[in-house]
C-alpha cells in the first residue's frame, strides 16, 4: 500500500470567533485518484484547499503531504488552482511559463505551449488584455503542466463555455498518474462524475460522507448528482 | 467526445456494456489488439479507474485477454464471442417483451407489428 | 533561490524606476546651467532670476524621483505578498523568509541606486559651475581630519550610513504593511497610516533619547580622559559607527518579527 498523498488530522479553522469552518475534520486520500470534494456553498470546500495549498493556516490540526507535514517544500508537490486569478496583469503569458519554468522543477513547458496552442491562447499576449475565461484557461494550463503530486483545483469548470469544460476534463483524465492524485471542488457533479472515482460530501465542517462513485451507484442505484440532493436537502 | 451515461447503474457496467456491444458488432475482432485504459478513459471521459473496472469485467467474462506487457487484446474464442452476442441478443428481446407487456401487446399482436413493419425497415 | 527572487523583484521595479533615473538625469542639464548662470551673475541686480525657478524644478524633480522609488518597492511588497498575486508567490517552493530577505534587497537596491543618481545628478550640475564656493565648513575642522587620514573612514561610513539608513526605513515599512495587512481587521488603511504615523513620532522620541544617551557618553569619555579630544577624528568615527550598528540591530529585529507574522499568521482570503 503506497503512502496516501493526503492525510487531514482533526483539521480546525475558524475566521473569527464563533462556529467554525472547519471543525476536526480528518481526511485521507491515497496516490492515484480523481478525487471530488462536494457540498453547498459556504461548507469550507475552498477553505480546506487553501489549507491544503498553505495559504491558509489551520487553528489546530495537521496536514501532511506524502507523509510528510505541510511546509514550504511540500509546495514543490502540490499544483494548485485556485478560484481567482493570482497572476501580475503586466506579465506575458510566455514570461509566466517562463516564471513557472523557474521556480518548478517539474514544469513541463512543452506541454504548456501545446496546451496554449490547444486553447488557441496566444504565447506573446499580456495577461491584462485577455478575457476572463482566456486567463482562467491559462492558469489551469500552468497548474496541469506541471508533474506534481497532489494537484488541487478550486472550481475549474465553474466559469467556463461548454466546450472548455470538455477540454479541462479530458486534460484532467489525459494526465492521469497512478501517483498522484487530484482534488476538484465544484457545484457541476453531473459534468464531473464520470472523471471522479472517489468523493466526499462536506457539512458542518466535517467530511460526512466518502466513498467510491461507482460502488455507490452499485449499492443505492442513484448517482451522485440525485445523492448530493438527498444528503443536503433545503 | 464524451461518451453519455445514465444516472442509475455504475459507470463501469455502462462502459463494460458499451465495449462488450463494440466487440460482438465486430467493431473490434478476435485476436485484435484493443485499446489502453488511457485511450478509452480519453475518449470516453472517463476516470481510469473505471474504465479499468469495466475491463476487469470483460476480462472475467472471457472476451478480453490481458497479456502482460502486450496489452489487452479481444478473445480467440471466437465461441466466447458469439455466446456473448446470444446472450445480448436474449436479454434485449427479454427487455422489448417486458416493455411490451407493460404496454398491453399481445403476444400474437406483437408478432403481427414486427411482421408487418420489419419489411419497411 | 534568494537570487532568482531577488531577480523578479528587480525586473518588476526597473521598467518605472529608469524613467525616473532618466528624467533626473536630464534635468540636471538645466539645473547646471542655470546654477552657472546665478554663479555669473550674482549682484547682477537687471537680471531676473529664472535661475531660481529651474533649481525648484530640478529640486521637485529629486523629490518625486524619490517617491517613486518608494512607492515601486512599497507596492511591490504589498501586491506580491498581500494581495491576488499572494496565492502565486506563497505557493511557490521557496522558504518566506527567503522570500521576504529578497524583498529587503530589492528596497535596500533601489533606494541606494536612486541615492546614487541624485548624487551623480548633483556632481554634474556642479561640473557646470565656474568655482565652487569654499564657505562650507571651516579649515580648523577639516584639516585635522584630512590629514589624520580619516577622510577615508569617513567616506565609508557615508556610504555605510547610506545603506542602513534605506535598510532602516525598508524594513520598518515593511512591518508596518504587514502589520497593516494581516493582523488588523477592520479599517485596514486608517490603521495603518495610524502605525506609521505613531511609529514615526516613537522613533523620533527614541532617537532623542539615543542621541543625548550619546552625548553624556561622550562628555563622560572627555571628563575620564582629557586627551581624547586631540583624536577628535576617532571619537567621530566611533559615534557614527555605534549609530550604524545600532540601527541594523533594530531594523533587523523589525525583519524577524514582520517574517514571524508571514510565516505564522498570514491568512490570504
Amino acid at each position: 500500500m503506497s503512502t496516501p498523498v493526503l492525510e487531514c488530522e482533526r483539521l480546525t479553522k475558524s475566521y473569527r470567533a464563533g462556529t467554525p469552518v472547519l471543525n476536526e475534520l480528518d481526511l485521507t486520500i491515497p496516490s492515484g485518484k480523481i478525487f471530488g470534494l462536494l457540498g453547498p456553498n459556504g461548507c469550507g470546500k475552498s477553505t480546506l484547499i487553501k489549507l491544503i495549498a498553505g495559504i491558509l493556516m489551520p487553528n489546530s490540526g495537521g496536514i501532511k503531504i506524502c507523509s510528510e507535514y505541510r511546509s514550504e517544500s511540500s509546495n514543490a508537490l502540490i499544483s494548485y488552482l485556485p478560484e481567482r486569478p493570482y497572476f501580475s496583469s503586466r506579465m506575458k503569458v510566455n514570461e509566466l511559463l517562463d516564471y513557472f519554468e523557474d521556480f518548478y522543477e517539474d514544469f513541463d513547458k512543452l506541454l504548456a505551449y501545446n496546451m496554449l496552442r490547444d486553447l488557441k491562447i496566444e504565447p506573446l499576449a499580456q495577461l491584462k488584455t485577455l478575457s476572463k475565461g482566456t486567463k482562467e484557461k491559462v492558469q489551469l494550463v500552468l497548474v496541469m503542466a506541471r508533474r506534481a503530486k497532489l494537484y488541487l483545483l478550486d472550481e475549474p469548470i465553474g466559469g467556463v463555455d461548454p466546450a472548455a469544460r470538455e477540454y479541462i476534463l479530458n486534460t484532467i483524465i489525459g494526465n492521469y498518474n497512478p501517483e498522484a492524485s487530484v482534488i476538484i471542488t465544484t457545484h457541476l457533479i453531473t459534468d464531473i462524475e464520470p472523471a471522479l472515482d472517489e468523493f466526499a460530501f462536506m457539512g458542518g465542517g466535517k467530511i460526512i460522507m466518502q466513498g467510491n462513485c461507482d460502488e455507490v451507484r452499485e449499492r443505492t442505484g442513484k448517482s451522485l448528482d440525485m445523492l448530493f440532493k438527498e444528503v443536503f436537502r433545503c | 467526445m464524451a461518451w453519455s451515461f445514465d444516472s442509475k447503474s455504475p459507470v463501469s457496467f455502462q462502459i463494460a456494456h458499451i465495449l462488450r456491444l463494440d466487440i460482438v458488432s465486430g467493431k473490434y475482432k478476435a485476436g485484435e489488439q484493443f485499446p489502453t485504459v488511457r485511450q478509452l478513459a480519453s475518449e470516453a471521459s472517463v476516470n481510469p479507474n473505471t474504465v479499468q473496472k469495466a475491463l476487469s469485467i470483460l476480462e472475467n467474462e472471457g472476451l478480453l485477454i490481458s497479456k502482460s506487457t502486450s496489452g489487452r487484446f479481444v478473445t480467440d474464442n471466437i465461441v466466447a464471442i458469439e455466446n456473448a452476442l446470444a446472450i445480448m441478443q436474449s436479454e434485449y428481446i427479454d427487455r422489448v417483451i417486458a416493455e411490451a407487456k407493460a404496454l398491453g401487446i399481445s403476444k400474437n399482436k406483437f408478432i403481427k407489428y414486427i411482421e408487418e413493419r420489419n419489411d419497411n425497415i | 533561490m534568494l537570487k532568482k527572487c531577488l531577480r523578479y523583484d528587480l525586473k518588476s521595479v526597473f521598467p518605472y524606476w529608469i524613467f525616473g533615473a532618466i528624467a533626473m538625469l536630464l534635468m540636471s542639464i538645466p539645473g547646471g546651467l542655470a546654477l552657472r548662470s546665478q554663479q555669473l551673475h550674482t549682484g547682477d541686480t537687471d537680471h531676473f532670476p529664472w535661475e531660481i525657478f529651474v533649481i525648484m524644478l530640478v529640486y521637485f524633480v529629486g523629490i518625486a524621483f524619490l517617491i517613486l522609488t518608494e512607492i515601486l518597492i512599497y507596492v511591490r511588497y504589498y501586491k506580491h505578498f498581500f494581495s491576488d498575486e499572494g496565492y502565486l508567490t506563497f505557493t511557490l517552493p521557496v522558504k518566506r523568509r527567503t522570500l521576504f530577505t529578497a524583498k529587503v534587497f530589492n528596497g535596500v537596491i533601489w533606494n541606494a541606486l536612486t541615492v546614487l543618481v541624485i548624487l551623480v545628478s548633483v556632481i554634474i550640475m556642479f561640473c557646470f559651475m565656474p568655482s565652487i564656493p569654499s564657505d562650507t565648513v571651516p579649515p580648523e575642522v577639516t584639516e585635522p581630519i584630512i590629514s589624520a587620514g580619516w577622510i577615508f573612514a569617513y567616506i565609508l561610513e557615508a556610504l555605510a550610513l547610506i545603506i542602513i539608513s534605506a535598510f532602516s526605513s525598508v524594513l520598518s515599512m515593511y512591518l508596518i504593511i504587514t502589520i497593516g495587512a494581516t493582523i488588523v481587521r477592520k479599517n485596514k488603511v486608517i490603521v495603518t497610516i495610524g502605525i506609521a504615523y505613531g511609529a514615526s513620532i516613537v522613533t523620533s522620541i527614541l532617537s532623542y533619547i539615543l542621541v543625548f544617551i550619546g552625548m553624556l557618553y561622550v562628555a563622560s569619555a572627555i571628563a575620564l580622559f582629557p586627551e581624547a579630544p586631540s583624536n577628535l577624528g576617532l571619537l567621530i568615527f566611533l559615534i557614527i559607527a555605534l549609530v550604524i550598528a545600532v540601527s541594523f540591530t533594530i531594523a533587523v529585529a523589525l525583519g524577524l518579527i514582520s517574517i514571524r507574522i508571514i510565516e505564522r499568521k498570514l491568512n490570504l482570503a
